[in-house]
């Protein structure tokens, strides 16, 4: 018989006030650990969707030039001075060490050409890579390009060139066909021409050069400085810039999830110590006589503290381990019937379950140390007189 | 010399305003081995007698000292070390632990002894064996008759080997042949080199002890030495291996070697 089996003599004692107390805390930590996961699990699609989103970081030339705007983007001048970025550089972009997290790499050369006496912006691309990375396109007619002679075209532009899929525009001697018309964007790109880019560098004599490349990085793992960093290093004499307005909203859509869950889950937390609180207070007056017999025979201050805070000790734990399993497997029955737009997935986080573990023995022990150092200091011979 | 010394000592309870003397310069001394009764009528201080000498509360004035140790000078928790190392109290409502078996009620007061000889389980066996419980160390207080439970009560009071036993009223809540079987046992403790302060109502009672002292109104108004009554001692020997008295009787109370002084 020492102090912690008297404490595990109490919690098996009085089962149905360990049930409530463990009940009342575990529901806390599991409905904490619920929120934190949805939060989490939530976090992760977004930001998977919102890497896959559109580019979010751009590779320029560098230039002392004013900068020009490229499909609301604020681009440097291209084609000036500065060493030109070719095709050649997205082999260097897939050697930097965080290269598991580039999702898109999307190459560009914009050239001005004369069609029908009339200038117009061609953009060399690739199209499966400018596809992945605008998500938003969609052809009001036609199809996508799947040859080295097909042009896609800007709603603007197939208006202003009264062409349709199907119908031929003549570059000099060669002839291109037009695949198809994207629906309105709303972006520079509603004016543009879009070709192969393989075609226009030969065509326009550029070599391999390119204008700039857009890179769409999963970002949710790394840090898009140490990436900006590590594409300036692998690219000497190119301008890497991370665009900041996709990473701002991205960082704001983790923030707001993590305070909302973070939020109620303190606030969860709090309620589940005051139930503890309350509770064990409940629980040593019930128990004073046994306090006062135990001080009577020579137990010392502390060690009527131990006893107590051992108690709260085992239930938290316990409570904790039961909040925990709550939170983890509540979110797969709940989550598909609440969130089905969402492909939410909850894999065991073991930092979340020590988290989860760590915060109940904190909140159980917080909330039993008031009424245990209450019950130490009672006088033994008042606490045996209260039968 | 005294073991135990009383000098002008003075309880006094306040209540908001009121103030109610529960003992009123008292002085007494007791020496080591004695056996003594304390009689009055309730509420004459017999039980805050008993507190303050066993260092469950503190004199309001006046010095109280056991062994040497001058209790008016020790915090809570040197009370608490003092009330483990040498006193064993027996309360008139028993106060086992009801989730706790026999054994293990009596094994409490070693869960804070730092240093004890043998298995603690072999000592609490040995102390219900004093006083013929070892047979029935696995049952909850609830299985066990009133006279048990003062019984376990005392094995607790003892198994530390404390050389002051204080009993309030052991046999306030017991038949009168239960009752005679408790005095059978304290005797048995007394014989063994045990100092006994009984607390009693009952003047038959406190015929087994070897002074009487009187209290009326926090004061003591009579002591007297008392002949020691033999017919209980005489009926134990008549009855060794009867299942109240048991081993009580073979009990010897080790010399007390205790080293720890505290203070």
């Amino acid at each position: 018989m020492n102090l912690i089996e008297i404490a595990a003599h109490n919690i098996r004692r009085k089962k149905g006030r360990t049930f409530f107390l463990i009940s009342g805390l575990a529901i806390g930590i599991g409905a904490a650990v619920a929120l934190t996961s949805i939060g989490d699990a939530m976090n992760r699609e977004v930001m998977h969707s919102l890497d896959e989103f559109g580019a979010n970081i751009l590779v320029l030339p560098a230039s002392e030039d004013l900068p020009l705007s490229y499909g609301g983007l604020t681009v440097s001048a291209v084609n000036t001075g500065g060493r030109m970025l070719t095709t050649d550089d997205e082999r260097r972009i897939r050697s930097i060490q965080n290269n598991q997290n580039i999702s898109t790499i999307a190459p560009k050369l914009l050239v001005v050409a004369k069609i029908k006496g009339k200038k117009v912006l061609v953009a060399g691309v690739d199209f499966g890579a400018e596809f992945r990375l605008k998500k938003w396109w969609r052809l009001s007619a036609g199809m996508k390009p799947d040859r080295s002679g097909d042009i896609l075209l800007g709603r603007d532009a197939a208006a202003q060139f009264k062409v349709s899929p199907g119908d031929v525009i003549l570059f000099g001697k060669d002839k291109l066909r037009v695949s198809g018309v994207l629906d309105s964007t709303g972006s520079q790109d509603d004016g543009l021409l879009f070709a192969d880019i393989r075609w226009v560098q030969q065509r326009f004599n550029k070599g391999n050069a390119v204008s700039l490349i857009e890179l769409s990085a999963l970002c949710s793992g790394c840090p898009i400085g140490d990436m900006v960093s590590q594409l300036s290093s692998a690219l000497p004499g190119a301008r890497v810039v991370a665009v900041k307005e996709t990473m701002e909203l991205k960082m704001q859509a983790m923030h707001y999830f993590h305070k909302f869950s973070l939020g109620i889950s303190v606030l969860l937390l709090i309620v589940a110590g005051m139930i503890i609180f309350f509770a064990m207070t409940a629980a040593v007056r019930e128990r004073v006589q046994e306090v006062g017999l135990f001080r009577a025979i020579g137990f010392r201050t502390g060690h009527i503290i131990l006893v107590l805070l051992t108690e709260a000790f085992f239930i938290s734990l316990l409570a904790g381990g039961v909040g925990y399993a709550i939170g983890i497997i509540s979110p797969r029955f709940i989550a598909p019937y609440l969130m089905s737009a969402y492909n939410l997935t909850f894999p065991f986080n073991p930092l979340l379950a020590a988290a989860a573990l760590i915060a109940s023995v904190i909140v159980g022990l917080a909330a039993g140390i008031y009424p245990a150092v209450r019950a130490s200091r009672l006088d033994p011979v008042e606490a045996l007189r209260m039968l | 010399m005294s073991f135990i010394e009383l000098s002008n000592a003075s309880k006094v309870y306040q209540a908001s305003e009121d103030k109610y003397a529960a003992l009123n310069n008292i002085s007494l001394t007791i020496g080591s081995g004695e056996f003594v009764a304390v009689m009055g009528p309730s509420g004459s201080g017999k039980s805050t007698l008993l507190s303050i000498i066993g260092g469950l509360s503190r004199a309001s004035s006046g010095v109280v000292s056991v062994d040497g140790i001058d209790l008016t000078g020790l915090g809570p928790n040197r009370l608490a070390d003092f009330r483990r190392e040498y006193v064993g109290f027996v309360f008139q409502s028993f106060y086992l632990v009801p989730y706790l078996t026999a054994l293990e009620n009596v094994m409490l007061p070693l869960a804070v002894q730092p240093r004890v000889n043998g298995t603690r389980k072999d000592r609490a066996l040995t102390a219900l064996g004093k006083v013929g419980m070892d047979g029935k160390s696995q049952r909850l207080p609830s299985q066990l008759s009133g006279g048990e439970q003062e019984r376990v009560a005392i094995a607790r009071a003892l198994v530390n080997q404390p050389p002051l036993i204080l009993a309030d009223e052991p046999t306030g809540n017991l038949d009168t042949r239960t009752g005679n079987h408790v005095l059978d046992v304290l005797a048995g403790l007394h014989a063994g080199g045990h100092t006994i302060v009984m607390v009693t109502h009952n003047e038959e009672n406190a015929r087994r002890a070897g002074r009487l002292v009187e209290i009326r109104d926090g004061e003591i108004v009579n002591e007297r030495a008392l002949p020691l009554d033999k017919g209980p001692r005489d009926a134990l020997h008549v009855r060794p291996e009867g299942p109240e008295c048991a081993d009580v009787c073979k009990f010897v109370f080790r010399e007390r070697t205790r080293a720890i002084r505290l203070g």
